[in-house]
């Protein structure tokens, strides 16, 4: 199959930012299908950035907060995240949509083999998944 | 002679007849003249009708015909009036709009219809705007106000929305005295709730009014019913669904969550079994997932 | 042969067809009435919270969505296992009532007085607008109310509410009861219309009625027990439940073909059913029927055209319920919500409705979602009436008369589309 999934990744600048910065440095490879972004705080993304990104062609989301959730950088937004990403999940079940298409992983700043390695689980099960188009091409 | 028409499509089928009864509006229409209603017994082929000066439209687009009528309407109307929610944003009607046709009929039947349910405003541009699941009679009022300035020609220069496009909760008579510390205790279901007259989300109560527009004067909130969001979305909401879950996630169990962690928030959310019911009763049609539901058909 | 179409067929609510097939030597072959409007608003139920219901399903049917509703919560009420309080059976009960006399009168008004009556129609004009200012009061809103809760509802009009309530029912009364004298006097004297009742071709033939009594005998429109008058005159009371698979099998023999030799009996339900069934709470009501009895020749009525006298009938009767239950008002000091109650899984509600008994049952899972739905919609149930009455006119020479005469039938049916193609689906497949 030549269809390769790409995926869009928001990171939290203070934790799984930093995470991604050391995998740089330490030249730990993950898959080159995801496109990350970051972010002040996983608090900060709404439903809408998730779904506008589906909508756009994104055939994952992958979203790195703080760990222990308690310890965003401002607090509450490990939780306002947690929250509206569950929601959002049981919302786009409800649509036909496989809410495994969004994940969230939780990080300290230090665990860059633990970020390589979600990733390229996630891109794995979104390339069982398929693309977001349901297999209609656009 | 002021020329109407009503022009029902697909839905409950009442709005117009509502509107009709109207005193302010029958007032209107007595000096005018009829030319198309066939659910009152006014036929005509619209090619033959000639030109109206206003056409009032309720329903959506769920039929190849409701399409080709909305269409024949706009090119002969001076002036369109989209009426009620359903025409707007979808309505209750809108609901079926994950539905495919073969779901719905059978053998030929499923022909006629389109591969979903839209409103009107996907198809053509309304002149005037007229959301409510029905309309209140202020609204009607006013909408009789709006009409008579173009009774005798002209046409509004931009789209008239008949309703202030600002957010439910702002005049809300059960507004917190602090919004900024209220705080959603959990997922309740309303009919197991004694109400004490509090902001409905400060007693676990989900209520719309965050995200919908105020047309409605608290009609429900005043019945001490929350907001099922009829009116639509609020000026600045984007996806009443999409945008209500950011609220819920900022005020849901927020001095609790400490301790509660993950599992506990993920127990209290599933109390909420049917968001798609709950945020999208009147806008299904619009929401963003939607979008991306039917893209996968093929739909869009 | 020959087809002549009429699309949209006037004077029904939502999109509808009918096509009147036609031999070379032009007899009538056979008429089709087709309801073209699909919606499949009952698909997107299942799956639902049950609590949404009520909400949702008024719009099966615009012009009776108040009985849809207070069907779904009377639902609500048995899978909350809650039994309201007096205050909230009665602010109900007149809600139902107020939604049947404003269909009841906006019949009358805009469909059957230009043509049979003339004159003004403004004073029911009027009259329906005071119906409405008293909806709005009571549930909220005119259309889709919102003041109903598992076990009761959620507010009481004030006393400031209560006068003007008191005042608009006086009127309303008031107006009706001059507008239905006026309106016998011409009914009577119309030797147009006096043809129409006493003519064999608009008679109910093989048709049984039902509706729904209360432990007296009278029309009982929120919580009265069905009852069947079958079409070989016997009479029976039946459960619920049992009358969802009665009708769904009469709606099936009877699908949307207007011929094809059926023997099913088919069931009218409404006004004509429920006058012939019940008794009404007033004597003035109890007269009109006792003239119309005369007009069309015995009872139970089975001309086609009593119906709209008998919403007439009802319209007046109404108002006297609602004068009677206003006049004093004691009850309203009552509690307005019943708590106390155990969960269960299945719901039903069965109501009158202006054109005839709305029944929704629901069957719910552990988590509380919908699982199980089946609606019945008067208009459904009115459509195989309709393929009876229209089956007469198979072999008789076609002119336009016809058609005006089998149009006049469709438009004395009052139907709604989009309920009726809920219920029914071509080809008699269960919707």
């Amino acid at each position: 199959m030549d269809w390769e999934p790409w995926l869009i990744g928001f990171l939290s600048k203070w934790t799984a930012g930093i995470a991604a910065e050391s995998a740089g440095v330490n030249r730990v490879r993950y898959s080159p299908n995801i496109v990350l972004i970051n972010v002040p705080c996983c608090g900060l993304i709404s439903p809408i950035h998730v779904v506008d990104a589906f909508l756009q062609g994104a055939d994952g989301v992958y979203i790195g907060g703080a760990l222990p959730p308690a310890n965003c950088h401002y607090k509450v937004g490990n939780f306002k995240a947690f929250k509206r990403f569950y929601l959002l999940k049981k919302l786009m079940k409800q649509f036909g949509i496989e809410p495994e298409r969004i994940r969230l992983e939780w990080f300290v700043s230090p665990q860059y083999r633990k970020l390589a390695k979600t990733i390229d689980d996630f891109v794995d099960e979104i390339k069982k998944l398929g693309p977001i188009t349901g297999g209609v091409e656009e | 002679m002021t020329r109407y028409a009503f022009l029902e499509l697909t839905s409950c089928g009442d709005c117009l007849s509502e509107l009709y009864m109207n005193p302010e509006i029958n007032k209107l229409l007595e000096e005018g003249e009829i030319v198309y209603w066939p659910a009152y017994g006014i036929v005509g082929d619209p090619e033959e009708i000639g030109e109206v000066d206003v056409t009032f439209i309720a329903g959506t687009v769920r039929t190849r015909r409701d399409l080709e009528e909305l269409e024949k309407f706009r090119r002969i109307s001076r002036i369109v009036v989209a009426y009620g929610t359903c025409s707007i944003y979808g309505g209750l009607n809108g609901l079926t709009a994950l539905l495919e046709p073969r779901a719905i009929a059978d053998g030929e039947y499923v022909k006629l219809l389109m591969p979903t349910v839209k409103p009107v405003t996907d198809y053509i541009e309304p002149d005037i705007l007229v959301p409510g699941c029905p309309p209140t009679r202020e609204v009607m009022a006013r909408l009789a106000k709006t009409l008579k300035k173009y009774i005798s020609g002209g046409k509004p220069e931009k789209k008239i929305f008949l309703i202030p496009g600002e957010v439910l909760c702002k005049h809300c008579p059960r507004r917190p005295s602090n919004p900024e510390k209220a705080e959603m205790p959990g997922i309740r279901d309303p009919n197991e709730v004694v109400d004490d007259g509090r902001c409905f989300i400060e007693q676990g109560i989900l209520c719309l009014g965050p995200v919908t527009a105020n047309g409605c004067n608290h009609l429900c909130i005043r019945f001490n019913h929350p907001c099922m969001g009829c009116m639509g979305p609020a000026r600045g909401v984007v996806d009443q669904g999409l945008n209500m879950i950011g609220s819920i996630g900022s005020i849901l169990l927020k001095s609790r969550e400490v301790k509660l962690l993950f599992p506990g928030l993920a127990k209290e959310l599933d109390k909420l079994r049917d968001p798609m019911g709950y945020f999208y009763r009147y806008t299904l049609p619009k929401a963003m997932l939607t979008k991306l539901a039917l893209r996968r058909r093929g739909v869009e | 042969m020959g087809k002549v179409i009429v699309d949209p067929v006037p004077w029904v609510t939502g999109y509808s067809r009918l096509t009147v097939e036609t031999s070379d030597d032009n007899r009538v072959l056979s008429i089709l009435f087709e309801p073209l409007e699909k919606r499949g608003l009952e698909k997107v139920l299942k799956g639902r919270s049950v609590e949404l219901l009520p909400t949702i399903t008024p719009s099966i049917c615009g012009s009776d969505s108040w009985s849809h509703y207070i069907a779904s919560i009377k639902a609500l009420d048995i899978i909350y296992g809650r039994k309201p309080p007096l205050t909230a059976i009665h602010l109900r009960e007149a809600g139902l009532l107020l939604d049947i006399l404003e269909s009841h009168l906006r019949y009358l008004a805009l469909k059957f007085a230009p043509k049979y009556i003339g004159g003004d129609v403004k004073p029911l004009v009027e009259v329906i607008n005071d119906v409405r200012v008293v909806k709005e009061i009571i549930g909220g809103r005119t259309r889709n109310p919102i003041y109903g809760i598992a076990g009761g509802v959620t507010r009481k009009p004030g006393s400031s509410d209560v006068e003007v309530i008191m005042d608009r029912l006086s009127r309303i009364l008031d107006i009706l009861e001059k507008t239905s004298k006026s309106y016998m006097d011409k009914i009577s004297s119309s030797r147009e219309y006096t043809a129409k009742l006493s003519n064999d071709k608009y008679r109910l033939k093989n048709t049984g009625f039902i509706a729904l009594l209360d432990g007296d005998g009278k029309i009982g429109y929120y919580d009265g027990r069905p009852v069947i008058l079958g079409p070989d005159g016997s009479r029976r009371m039946v459960d619920e439940g049992e009358l969802i698979d009665h009708l769904v099998v009469s709606s099936r023999l009877g699908t949307c073909e207007l011929y094809g030799g059926r023997n099913g009996e088919v069931y009218m339900v409404g006004a004509i059913s429920r006058i012939n069934l019940g008794k009404t709470y007033s004597e003035d009501a109890e007269e009109i029927i006792d003239k119309l009895v005369e007009l069309s020749g015995g009872k139970p009525l089975i001309n086609i055209f009593v119906e709209p006298i008998a919403r007439l009938v009802e319209s007046l009767d109404i108002s006297y319920r609602l004068n009677k239950l206003f006049r004093d008002p004691s009850w309203l000091s009552g509690e307005s919500i019943s708590f106390e109650g155990k969960r269960t899984n299945a719901g039903l509600g069965v109501v009158e409705s202006s054109r005839g008994l709305v029944i929704h049952k629901y069957g719910v899972s552990g988590d509380g979602l919908v699982d199980d739905v089946e609606i019945l919609d008067p208009s459904g149930i009115r459509l195989p009436v309709l393929n009876k009455l229209l089956e007469k006119y198979r072999g008789s020479t076609y002119s336009s008369e016809l058609l005006d005469d089998v149009l006049e039938i469709v438009k004395i049916m009052d139907l709604c589309i989009p309920g009726a193609s809920k219920t029914l689906r071509l080809g008699g497949v269960r919707g």
